[in-house]
């Protein structure tokens, strides 16, 4: 393609209204807050139903349809994801893609999370606001060592490559993940900080958008308050969704996740558009 | 710090829009100059010894508490140790955040008509194969020059880059690393200005 000032002038303009779409003050709250919160989960549609024991880790697949919820009934400083596809674990969580794509870096409710292939992965269907860090990185054992003076107390990054090889992965695999229950906010020139003084409650509902493989670790992130290790367990329901009608929040919230969910079904098409 | 003399480097011209790969050894240095301006350079870094071991964004930013790379920011690896640290720069801060664009994700972004332009990941997978590595050592990178404020209430996005015509930032390697490069051939968003130039690159090897 010839870059020519026209081409220039039409991708500018282009960018400008995608941005102002993507970015427009209240619009895509005003439609999230339109959706009520999940209801409690129906014990019918249950599939499996298990407890991490705080410093512990979960691993497994959540097919199609199935919704992950990750409930923290005591204060939680964080719960750390990652997801594979089941089918080809190279696609897998990407988080750069998804901050960028979706104009912000406060995911929840209402949200996707999008794949290094512009696939969605998981649908974020329920859970608290602005608690949900992607850039600031999980616990490590150089991040325990730095803030509990012990970098043999468990870590999310040992955590995940231990689940990455009980699926025939390795440390490779192990990429950039999210925590939930983390409220890390970024101010003045970057700053990297922590909304409120504690942990949170609450459930976070992540609807698989593909089988995907997940691993879940139950430390607290390295930017939490709490200066001992005491994670409290977290409890884990897989369970049956309900079938996703046609104006299903996270599916139609924004331009952006329209197209992913089309690159979704092209992919069970064959690749074919 | 004073720069490093130039007639000692080994100069890497990169025309517009296309990857580039080397080594850079423990106590040589990098240079990448944004030669016209206004040019996203996608940057990752391995460790030359084991490649498993590779520049981690997160871990960067965590450590440095802070969301953006400038001058003294430490590139941290995901095994928590030190690969480089940016001696010299002088444009201000550059985002570490927001990855490489695909043609996947253009796709998402800016719609499915720019499913057949070039991207980012496309160099990095085409050169990473130089080196044995493959798509899924390809982990968020570090765009040099490309600027993406996040506020406060999260709100992101690329923005006009603020590096004029022979901005550059240095690095100096505390391991041996292989640098992985993409010269951005974004033309959708103002990461390049919307208009891919040629950088160059230099490299001491002590």
């Amino acid at each position: 393609m010839r870059i020519t000032p026209e081409v220039i002038a039409e991708a500018k303009t282009r960018y400008t209204e995608l941005k102002a779409a993507g970015q427009e003050d209240g619009a895509f709250e005003a439609k999230r807050d339109a959706t009520p919160q999940p209801p409690a989960i129906n014990t019918n549609t249950v599939v499996l139903s298990d407890e991490i024991p705080g410093g512990w880790y979960w691993h497994g697949i959540v097919k199609m349809g199935e919704t992950l919820s990750i409930e923290a009934a005591e204060p939680s400083e964080g719960v750390s994801f990652l997801c594979w596809s089941a089918a080809d674990p190279s696609e897998r969580l990407n988080p750069p893609d998804t901050i960028k794509v979706q104009w912000t870096a406060a995911m929840g409710r209402g949200r996707v999370l999008l794949s290094d292939m512009g696939r969605a992965m998981v649908s974020i269907t329920g859970g608290p606001e602005g608690a949900m860090d992607c850039i600031a990185g999980i616990s490590t054992p150089h991040a325990n060592a730095a803030k509990y003076g012990d970098k043999h107390i468990p870590s999310a990054a040992d955590h995940f490559v231990r689940a990455a090889a009980k699926h025939g992965l390795s440390e490779r695999d192990v990429s950039a993940a999210v925590t939930l229950f983390a409220p890390v906010t970024v101010r003045e020139a970057g700053a990297l900080g922590w909304a409120g003084d504690g942990g949170m409650t609450g459930r976070f509902d992540l609807r698989a958008e593909m089988d995907i493989l997940v691993a879940l670790s139950n430390c607290p992130h390295p930017l939490g308050p709490s200066e001992t290790f005491e994670p409290a367990p977290i409890g884990v329901t897989v369970w049956a969704s309900a079938p996703v009608p046609d104006d299903d929040l996270c599916r139609t919230a924004t331009p952006e996740a329209e197209r992913a969910f089309e690159n979704n079904a092209a992919l069970r098409t064959g690749g074919r558009r | 710090m004073i720069p490093r003399d130039l007639a000692t480097a080994h100069h890497h011209p990169i025309p517009a829009s296309v990857g580039w790969s080397g080594r850079v050894p423990a106590g040589g240095a990098i240079r990448i100059v944004d030669t016209f301006g206004l040019q996203a350079v996608d940057t990752l870094f391995y460790s030359a010894a084991d490649t498993a071991e590779r520049y981690s964004a997160q871990d960067t930013v965590q450590l440095g508490r802070n969301a953006y790379v400038s001058e003294g920011t430490r590139l941290i690896s995901n095994r928590g140790r030190l690969m480089l640290t940016v001696t010299h720069d002088t444009v201000g801060h550059h985002d570490t955040s927001a990855g490489a664009c695909s043609v996947e994700s253009n796709t998402v972004r800016f719609g499915h008509h720019t499913r057949h332009l070039h991207a980012c990941r496309e160099n990095f997978v085409t050169e990473g194969a130089k080196w044995g590595l493959t798509k899924r050592d390809i982990a968020p990178n570090i765009n040099f020059f490309m600027n993406v404020p996040i506020e406060p209430d999260g709100k992101l996005a690329i923005v006009d880059g603020l590096s004029e015509p022979g901005n550059f930032v240095e690095m100096v390697a505390a391991m041996d690393v292989i640098c992985l490069i993409s010269n951005c051939p974004q033309i959708n968003n103002p990461c390049n200005g919307f208009e891919p130039t040629p950088i160059d690159v230099f490299v001491w090897d002590a």
